[in-house]
């Protein structure tokens, strides 16, 4: 105890009679443009901020005597180190890579620095985010760092990616991360309607230390966005612009030829009848129906931007347009975006706004599927011996047995369109309350306000009119729209006396949301109008009655109370403590409140004493560990899963109620703990530095849909039941072979290795099937559990299974024959980046790559099945048993078929993708002379320009709907290259 | 320095007092669009509006509904399991060339027990149960502001409960011998999440399908009999299902009263109005039909026929075809030999019509939306004729033999057969007069599990086409993921 007091007592001291001081003055100035740099961060060598720079780029500060040297960090712009005790100095920046965003680490509630930060966070390069044309941001996350794993199987423009942090946490809740811009929580789905051209820094907070200041939301991960801002001087001026072209990739999955298809019809019954001359005739047409389909899709897009400022009130505001057309005909998504972010104030008081207008309209087609109404079906099962149009120019009838829909009729004539006007915005305020010292006290108020307007216009001549009430076409017209708001309120109090840093916050949160939703469908299309004019008035001899609907898509509100606490000493060793309680809406009265806690610490070793002798070797080396909780409140159910409820029926004109779901009044909050143990170094003047983590993550109280027996009137009922652990290492190293003055090579590459493992299930049984999917106690979730194909019998031409041992084979199908085969989750992954530089010629190749997991190809059972016959088929079916004594694994088309429920479709679904490259050159500020340009770059990139994979289809990665099975109706992924200019005033 | 202390205090408190201020009210939300089901129910009408829900059931994908419905995640199977299904696994219908084999497994008998069509039935018949068991839990409670009314909504959900039972029985069980031990189904009454319940003996399960038919009765005759609607089972829906239930269980007598019953009640129909019975000109001979009254009701058969997409996905066996007299006015109403569509030459083929849609539709056009008759006074009377040829009342049972095929067929002179003649004839008539209604697999399961053999005229290259006397699948297996959800549950030998 002694001991202490007098530790204490020498801390304080060393308050109280600091080291002497010196003073440091000087200019920061831009090195092509030589215009003065205000707001730059001025910081000692261990991070610890001492500045910044006043609207003239002047500084003068205080720093102790011993102080060497001072860095001076600004966004966009590359680092400087400079000796100090030289009298005035002149500094000089570059832009770069942002190397200063990268050692800041946003948490949405505060920023910092990346030195003293305890959790685990990955910050994404934003020059990417920027450039790659991608109307949905949260597709660029694939491959950007460690532990995000996205999915982004489609090319429809504007579709979001599946995107989960580190595995697969929840089973039947909520699994994509919490989106948060500016404080505000984002749909991922609405991201096609905004510009990530104004992000400014990306942060994926991943361990509990790091999102759990989300508490409830943060199971998931937590992805922090904040958006560009304003800094005081002269007003700058920037345009970018890009235009290009997309194009598609050809099927893995080849299909018979006209003359091969009708060899196969005639050999198994000739169905359609054909004579020899039919067969001569048709043999001759071979349609290509991808070209049908597919097109050179056109991508541009155009962003103006000015911010600036004087010391007082800084703006940035920006004007944004982007036109994809995707690479299915008719399909594109066209988007207008606007923002203003404005921050004015004086040292006590600061208030400002960040508000962002967005437009968007997207024409897509059905995808996903297994309808043969959808188009994109229809290339694999349209004939190769039909045209899409006759010698007339006339749609063709398909009158064969196969009777397919013209795909190109329904394409063309059948239009949807989403028109979505999305307003995010907040206003802060923040206050240094008087008298008090270092407290102040903020309270932010924000709104996500997104509504859809959605028309479907149905062809009377198409197939999908004879599916509709009236069978003469329909127009549907639906509107909704959800309204989130955010407010939080908080009271900070920091203080730091001498070599102590303190800082402790209480905060409480208020998160309302609510959405309604209405629309109506017309019928009898019959006047020549595409819209609510060509509706046929409904009675009920025509039968053409409008249906109406309308719901309440969201109604629930999330209250929260919450604290944290950080305490530095030496800026060497870091603590921080966090506590939050949080209700949701969404459980019954008893079970609302939940608690979280999290705990961390961090410590630079390489700042001791006993490292001095390392120094010049390891630059850095950091050792990091947190523990805490974190819950989800999402349960896929809608907002009352906790109550049984009718909703409403109709029978023969009468209404009625129906039971929907049982409720369970005891649903709680899914709970996960997470653990963290981190590592970061810098070696050789940090030519080579990363980080290497190892988590692991329990979910307890999974929301899981627990079967219940049938005779019950339901399936399953929602239940918090079972546990389940992702456990994982990842990597991130970043290496500068050569760094000359003229020439830099940098690689940056990470890597992840996520095993998921299911704990415990209830009801003391451990195999539940979900179609091909199984969940068993030591296996990952969504493990495949089909019976193992064995072949053809070479004598009867019967498909053969292996028992369940796999020591002998039958010919009967028995689904108790069912083994073990991998996961759909790919449990390793990551991205690699080689950038290349001369003289301002820079070369990036950013490889992204995925493996361990397998896909269940139901694509190809559709065209391999033989009672298929009539329509389009697999090349594969050529090689199928005939005579005996034949050896194939193709079974007779005269077999029970049940491949299906075998692992026959299971595909390895690894795959390493050429996901960017681009070519880069920053004009020199000499050639441009005197003119008002500051900067000018041009780049060329291409996007997915090459895919390694052994996946029988489009694409390996599945489209973010689904967990584990490629169904139908795939979009294939754009291949994009595009030429872009950067222009600075 | 004391006062400004104090003063640090009050704002640092009171400014946590504005931060904590919200209270916990803020998180109370309640649905708008759906009633909260925790509560009993609160009056008649809403007994009702359960009521209507279970019928809407009954339009459901594991009842007697065909159209797949479409989500973002693909088709979801209807197989149409008490319409269209019935007959698929008959030797009424034949897989064509023209059909996805969504529902091959089914009419070939190779299911096993994760069979998916089979799954969406048991779970939609229960669905129906579990929704009148809420009503029957509540109605008493509820009868004193209408005993008429009450009774009558308590006779149509024991009624509705009775069939649902009934239905999963003709499937399940693997004899439907009225004293059988073998297993039955389990005989659901109170509305339960939790509950776990076994399988009962078919004995019990008939005991407990004629207790809730005579309860049924019962109600409707406290209360008032029937609502008028002919959507809503009636006291004659009750009859229609009791000797249904006597002809299966072999109470030939009781099947003869409830037949009587009705007969007495419901004439049959002249040639005239027949065909519109099927196209819903006319309500002639329906005791109670389930109303699909537009597309987004659904079809009940068109996994047989879907004349909207110009699909024979089944057609009728060349054998059945040919059962039919030229004179007989059935078969125009049932079975066409369709080669245009839409002004298209197409290869003709026989089509089942009998459920095409609708009148005003051309033949070609069918709507495919079309009530399901559930009971029709036809099968009452070939019930009692072979209920009484069972008896030994061979006159009576020609009497009523004779009555149908006069009715149908054009100048038909009375038969005189007697005999084992006499039941061929009466089972012949059975298939003529009730194809394609759901009766067929049922039949001949009833008839001590008659083989059935197709294989002369298979068109698909699948060489599956005959079920023999003994085989496993005269009984669907009990799904998996009931039998992995509730450890009580048997299964059926041979799965």
């Amino acid at each position: 105890m002694k001991k202490l007091v007098l530790l204490v007592l020498i801390t304080v001291t060393g308050v109280l009679f600091a080291g002497a001081q010196q003073t440091i003055s000087g200019k920061v100035t831009d090195d092509k443009s030589g215009n003065p740099m205000p707001g730059v961060s001025i910081s000692l060598k261990n991070g610890k901020a001492i500045g910044t720079t006043d609207a003239q780029g002047n500084f003068a500060l205080n720093v102790p005597s011993n102080t060497a040297s001072v860095v001076f960090s600004f966004i966009g712009y590359n680092d400087v180190e400079q000796k100090t005790g030289q009298g005035m100095m002149t500094i000089k920046m570059s832009s770069g890579k942002n190397q200063s965003l990268t050692e800041v680490v946003v948490t949405g509630y505060g920023n910092r620095s990346k030195r003293s930060y305890t959790g685990s966070a990955g910050t994404v390069a934003i020059d990417e985010i920027h450039t790659q044309p991608i109307a949905s941001f949260d597709q660029l996350l694939q491959g950007q760092m460690t532990g995000v794993s996205v999915k982004t199987g489609t090319g429809q423009p504007g579709s979001s990616a599946d995107v989960l942090i580190r595995g697969r946490a929840s089973l039947s809740g909520g699994t994509n991360p919490l989106y948060i811009v500016d404080g505000v929580e984002i749909n991922a789905a609405d991201f096609a309607t905004m510009n990530q051209g104004d992000f400014e820094t990306i942060n994926v907070l991943k361990d509990a230390a790091a999102a759990s200041i989300y508490g409830s939301r943060a199971a998931r991960g937590v992805v922090v966005i904040t958006t560009k801002r304003g800094r005081a001087g002269k007003t700058k001026f920037n345009y970018d612009f890009q235009y290009g072209q997309s194009d598609w990739t050809r099927s893995k999955l080849k299909l018979m030829n006209s003359a091969e298809k009708l060899g196969y019809e005639l050999e198994h019954g000739n169905p359609n009848g054909w004579t020899p001359q039919d067969v001569d005739s048709l043999s001759k047409i071979n349609t290509d129906w991808e070209s049908v389909f597919f097109h050179k899709g056109i991508t541009q897009s155009h962003q103006l931007s000015a911010s600036g400022g004087n010391e007082r009130t800084k703006f940035y505001t920006s004007l944004g347009y982007f036109d994809q057309t995707g690479v299915v005909r008719t399909t594109g998504l066209k988007r207008y975006t606007g923002r203003i972010n404005i921050e004015s104030g004086t040292d006590r008081l600061k208030y400002g706004i960040n508000a962002t207008l967005g437009y968007s309209k997207l024409q897509n087609t059905r995808e996903n599927d297994q309808y043969i109404g959808s188009p994109l079906n229809a290339i694999l099962w349209s004939l190769p011996y039909i045209t899409p149009y006759d010698k007339n120019g006339e749609f063709t009838i398909d009158n064969t047995a196969n009777a397919q829909p013209n795909p190109l009729r329904e394409l063309l004539l059948n239009t949807s369109s989403t028109d979505q006007l999305k307003a995010v915005g907040n206003i802060f305020l923040e206050y240094k309350i008087p008298f008090v010292k270092d407290l102040t006290a903020k309270t932010s108020w924000g709104a996500d306000y997104t509504q859809n307007e959605i028309q479907a216009y149905v062809d009377p001549s198409t197939y999908a009119s004879t599916q509709v009430v009236g069978s003469t076409g329909s127009f549907a017209h639906a509107f909704n729209r959800t309204t989130r708001i955010i407010g939080t309120t908080s009271l900070n109090f920091k203080r730091s006396f001498g070599e102590h840093d303190f800082s402790i916050t209480a905060y409480n949160e208020y998160i309302p949301t609510k959405a309604r939703s209405f629309g109506f469908t017309g019928y009898g299309l019959i006047l020549p109008f595409q819209n609510e004019g060509g509706i046929t008035a409904g009675t009920a001899d025509n039968g053409f009655i409008p249906t109406v609907g309308g719901n309440s898509p969201a109604n629930r509100a999330l209250l929260s109370y919450f604290a944290e606490a950080d305490y530095g000493y030496l800026n060497r060793y870091f603590i921080h403590a966090g506590f939050r309680r949080d209700g949701s809406s969404r459980f019954g009265i008893n079970k609302r409140w939940a608690n979280f806690f999290n705990v961390a610490g961090a410590w630079i070793i390489s700042d001791e004493n006993f490292f001095a002798s390392l120094k010049n070797k390891i630059n850095l080396f950091k050792v990091k560990l947190s523990y805490g909780t974190a819950g989800n409140d999402e349960a896929n159910l809608g907002d009352f899963p906790s109550r049984p409820l009718f909703g409403k029926v109709n029978y023969a004109g009468n209404p009625g109620l129906s039971l929907n779901s049982p409720g369970n009044p005891n649903l709680q909050w899914e709970q996960k703990a997470s653990f963290n143990f981190g590592i970061e170094f810098g070696i050789l003047k940090n030519r080579v530095s990363g980080s290497v983590e190892f988590y692991n993550d329990k979910t307890t109280n999974l929301f899981y849909s627990l079967p219940v027996s049938q005779t019950t009137g339901f399936t399953t009922q929602i239940s918090n039941a079972g546990s389940l652990r992702n456990r994982g290492i990842e990597l991130q190293l970043k290496i500068v072979p050569v760094k000359t003055k003229q020439f830099s090579w940098t690689i940056d590459g990470n890597f992840t290795y996520n095993k998921n493992t299911v704990l415990s299930l209830p009801n003391g049984t451990d195999t539940v099937n979900f179609g091909s999917t199984t969940l068993k106690i030591g296996m990952p979730a969504n493990t495949f559990y089909l019976v193992k194909y064995a072949g053809v019998d070479p004598a009867t031409g019967n498909p053969l299974y292996y028992t369940k041992d796999g020591k002998g084979t039958t010919q009967v199908y028995d689904p108790g024959d069912r083994v073990f085969f991998g996961t759909a989750d790919a449990p390793y992954y990551g991205g690699i980046t080689n950038t290349f530089n001369y003289k301002g010629i820079e070369l990036e190749v950013f490889w992204i790559y995925s493996f361990g997991n397998e896909i269940y190809n139901n694509d190809r059972l559709n065209v391999e099945n033989p009672a298929y016959l009539v329509s389009g088929l697999s090349k594969d079916l050529l090689r199928e048993w005939r005579n005996p004594g034949d050896i194939t694994n193709i079974p007779s088309a005269n077999s029970d078929y049940q491949l299906g429920n075998t692992n026959y479709f299971l595909e390895n679904g690894g795959f390493w993708r050429l996901r960017n490259i681009r070519l880069s050159y920053d004009i020199p500020k000499s050639f441009l002379g005197k003119s008002t340009i500051n900067s000018l770059r041009v780049f060329v990139q291409g996007q997915n320009l090459y895919t390694y994979t052994k996946y029988r289809g489009y694409d390996p990665e599945l489209p973010p709907a689904e967990q584990s099975v490629h169904q139908g109706a795939v979009y294939p992924p754009l291949k994009t290259i595009t030429f872009g200019i950067n222009i600075g005033l | 320095m004391k006062r400004i202390k104090i003063k640090n205090g009050l704002i640092i408190a009171l400014s946590l007092l504005l931060l904590f201020s919200a209270c916990t009210k803020k998180i109370e939300t309640t649905p708008q669009f759906s009633l909260d089901g925790s509560k009993p129910l609160a009056s008649l009408d809403q007994a009702e509006f359960i009521l209507n829900g279970s019928y809407n059931s009954f339009l459901g994908a594991g009842y007697f509904n065909s159209i797949p419905t479409i989500n973002t995640g693909g088709a979801v199977l209807q197989p149409a399991s008490f319409s269209g299904m019935p007959d698929m696994m008959s030797d009424d219908l034949v897989e064509t060339f023209e059909d996805f084999p969504n529902y091959r497994k089914v009419s070939e008998w190779t299911y096993a027990a994760d069979e998916l069509n089979i799954q969406i039935t048991f779970a939609n018949c229960y669905n129906v149960i579990s929704g009148v068991n809420i009503i029957l839990r509540d109605i008493d409670a509820l009868s004193s502001a209408d005993p008429d009314r009450a009774n009558n909504i308590k006779g149509q959900a024991l009624a509705i409960r009775a069939m649902a039972h009934f239905d999963l029985l003709r499937y399940f069980a693997t004899t439907f011998d009225r004293n059988a031990t073998a297993p039955g189904v389990s005989y659901i009454k109170t509305y339960d999440v939790t509950a776990k319940p076994a399988r009962l003996s078919v004995k019990e399960s008939y005991d407990n399908i004629f207790a809730d038919v005579n309860d049924a009765i019962a109600a409707f005759n406290a209360g008032t009999a029937s609502s008028g609607d002919i959507a809503k089972m009636d006291i004659n829906a009750a009859y229609a299902l009791k000797a249904r239930v006597s002809l299966y269980a072999g109470q030939w007598q009781d099947a003869v009263n409830a037949s009587t019953t009705l007969i007495d009640q419901f004439p049959l129909a002249d040639m005239a109005d027949f065909p519109g019975i099927w196209t819903d000109d006319n309500d002639e001979e329906v005791i109670w039909k389930v109303k699909f009254q537009s597309v987004s009701d659904g079809t009940p058969y068109e996994n047989v026929f879907f004349a909207r997409g110009n699909k024979s996905l089944y057609r009728p066996t060349l054998e059945i075809d040919g059962l039919y007299d030229l004179a007989d006015i059935r078969y125009d109403s049932y079975i066409a030999n369709i080669g245009t569509f839409n002004g298209i030459a197409h290869t003709p083929r026989l089509t089942v019509i009998k459920h095409r849609g609708k009148s005003p539709a051309s033949i070609n056009e069918g709507g495919g939306f079309v009530d399901w008759k559930v009971f029709r006074v036809a099968e009452f009377y070939l019930t009692r004729a072979e209920a009484n040829y069972m008896l030994g009342n061979e006159s009576a049972a020609l009497a009523d033999l004779n009555a149908i095929r006069t009715a149908r067929i054009l100048g038909f002179i009375d038969g005189t057969e007697s005999g084992a003649a006499l039941l061929d004839a009466i089972k012949l008539e059975r298939r003529k007069e009730l194809a394609f209604e759901g009766h067929r697999f049922f039949d001949l399961k009833r008839w001590d599990k008659t083989p059935i053999n197709r294989c002369g005229e298979t068109d698909t290259p699948s060489s599956i086409c005959s079920l023999s006397h003994d085989s496993r699948a005269w009984a669907w297996p009990i799904p998996e993921t009931e039998i992995n959800a509730n450890p009580n549950m048997q299964q059926n030998p041979g799965y």
